[in-house]
């Protein structure tokens, strides 16, 4: 009996101590991919992707999101480096040559949630 | 306490600062996005003269547009000048501009008539766009080498290797219009002036390695651009060639024999591909002299093959002695080649050229001239997040 509460402390001990040196303040951030239904006008030269925190304030872009990345020619990109449990709002926009841009996709939203397998990922498997 | 008589002079002063706004914010509203454009569509037909008494090569001051008394053999409509060889064969013009070089279905466009010379051959037509100039600018324009006649090639001994100047985008620093003592279309060595510095030359040349061929092999293609940089005012004293495997598009067919009679059969000749390709560079003159933070940037066909964009930084266009501005305000398009083909000498290749661009931001292939889309594009649909 006493040696099962041994093991058992000592396991307990173990994971207590992993738990504190590796995955308490570890901090993991996820991912959003994004796609989208190309554009049939003949002269966009790119998209721009914009997200944040908080839902846009306005349907043009000017008013609306914290961040704003390039996303290029293709419809399709994967934002990086989005903080735990925290939801981001999402939106797209086409510019043409002569440097128009369009007003906001409709608006989408995601939770970023990452598991517990995906932070003992992070550790073995850093990117 | 402000008095009646301050309140005064703070008027005055902030309808002057308001006036001053007015003539910046005016300024650059009259700096458009697109600076020139040029589809040909609508000049009247033209022809190069080759025929100045005493010149091998016909240039300036004889189709200078600021020629005070008028220039006696005139650049094509909108353009400033141009300078064009002699032909060895007389039978065609340098350069015309009609139908033949068109890009599309109806139109007018520049045809370029190269002699195979087995050495430099050419010309090339001048824009000049001001002695302001920019400090960024963008150049685009449609070439398509003509297969029929076309054929780029490459021997081992005796010569370098074919290439082309498919434009000279230059600085020309003083004012041209008024002077007569110097060539303006000198991109001029110390000797000569120095007057047209600093310079970008993109090249169309063949690659002199061997069994190189398109696409590429080794990272290597049998044909693609290089680059020559001249800088101010030390002209030349800089290694002048930049090669980069940016492939040119080619069909690429090595030992293509070309249906010249006559043709030596010891070279190597690359076949054009016949459709229209677009070439867009772009120059960023350095911030100070010295400080090496110009750039230049380059794409065929708007980089949609990421080999074929490059973009290079740290350059210092202008070094410490030199002035920054004025800025980019020269181009010559459809420069001299090196026709080291093996053709029969006079043997005509043609090029066209047709819808020429300069702008302050990025232009791309699709750009339309003539066609501004004014209206903002629609909203992408069916986003999905994952």
């Amino acid at each position: 009996m006493k040696k099962r509460f041994l093991i058992f402390g000592i396991v307990l001990v173990l994971i207590l101590l992993f738990w504190q040196i590796f995955l308490r303040d570890l901090k993991v951030t996820g991912s959003a991919k994004l796609s989208w239904n190309p554009s049939n006008e003949s002269d966009i030269i790119k998209y721009n992707v914009y997200y944040g925190k908080t839902k846009r304030a306005n349907n043009c872009p000017g008013g609306g999101y914290e961040k704003k990345v390039d996303a290029g020619k293709e419809p399709l990109y994967e934002i990086e480096n989005l903080e735990n449990n925290q939801t981001y709002y999402f939106s797209v926009t086409s510019v043409n040559s002569s440097g128009k841009e369009s007003c906001f996709s409709e608006e989408m939203s995601k939770t970023i949630k990452i598991s517990f397998f995906d932070k003992l990922k992070s550790i073995f498997f850093k990117k | 306490m402000i008095n009646s008589k301050n309140k005064n002079i703070y008027r005055i002063l902030f309808s002057f600062f308001f006036f001053l706004m007015f003539i910046f914010v005016g300024a650059n509203f009259t700096r458009a996005e697109i600076i020139f454009e040029d589809s040909f569509d609508a000049s009247p037909d033209w022809e190069s003269h080759e025929s100045t008494p005493g010149n091998n090569v016909n240039w300036f001051s004889s189709s200078w547009i600021y020629n005070p008394s008028g220039p006696p053999e005139p650049p094509m409509q909108n353009w400033t000048s141009y300078r064009t060889e002699i032909p060895l064969s007389n039978t065609v013009k340098r350069y015309v501009l009609n139908e033949e070089g068109k890009r599309g279905a109806s139109g007018k466009g520049i045809t370029y008539n190269v002699e195979s010379k087995g050495t430099w051959s050419g010309g090339g037509l001048d824009l000049y766009l001001g002695n302001i100039g920019y400090q960024e600018i963008f150049v685009r324009f449609y070439l398509r080498y003509d297969p029929a006649t076309w054929v780029w090639a490459w021997r081992d001994t005796g010569f370098n290797g074919e290439k082309q100047k498919l434009i000279r985008i230059s600085r020309l620093k003083d004012e041209p219009t008024t002077q007569t003592s110097w060539n303006p279309q000198l991109f001029g060595t110390l000797a000569e002036g120095g007057h047209q510095m600093p310079v970008l030359y993109p090249d169309a040349k063949e690659n002199n390695g061997v069994g190189y061929n398109t696409p590429s092999v080794n990272g290597k293609y049998g044909l693609y651009l290089e680059y020559t940089k001249r800088y101010d005012p030390e002209y030349g004293t800089e290694s002048p060639f930049e090669i980069r495997t940016f492939p040119m598009p080619s069909l690429g067919l090595k030992n293509f024999v070309p249906p010249t009679s006559g043709t030596d059969a010891s070279i190597d000749y690359y076949k054009t591909d016949g459709d229209w390709h677009s070439y867009e560079f772009r120059v960023k003159m350095n911030s100070a002299p010295g400080v090496a933070d110009g750039e230049w940037e380059a794409w065929i066909d708007g980089g949609e093959n990421p080999a074929q964009h490059t973009l290079q930084t740290g350059v210092a266009w202008v070094s410490n002695g030199g002035s920054v501005t004025p800025g980019w305000n020269w181009f010559t398009v459809l420069d001299n080649v090196n026709t080291a083909t093996g053709l029969p000498n006079g043997t005509i290749m043609k090029v066209h050229m047709d819808d020429f661009v300069v702008s302050t931001s990025y232009i791309g292939p699709n750009y339309v001239i003539g066609v501004v889309d004014t209206a903002a594009p629609a909203v992408p649909s069916g986003l999905i997040v994952e």
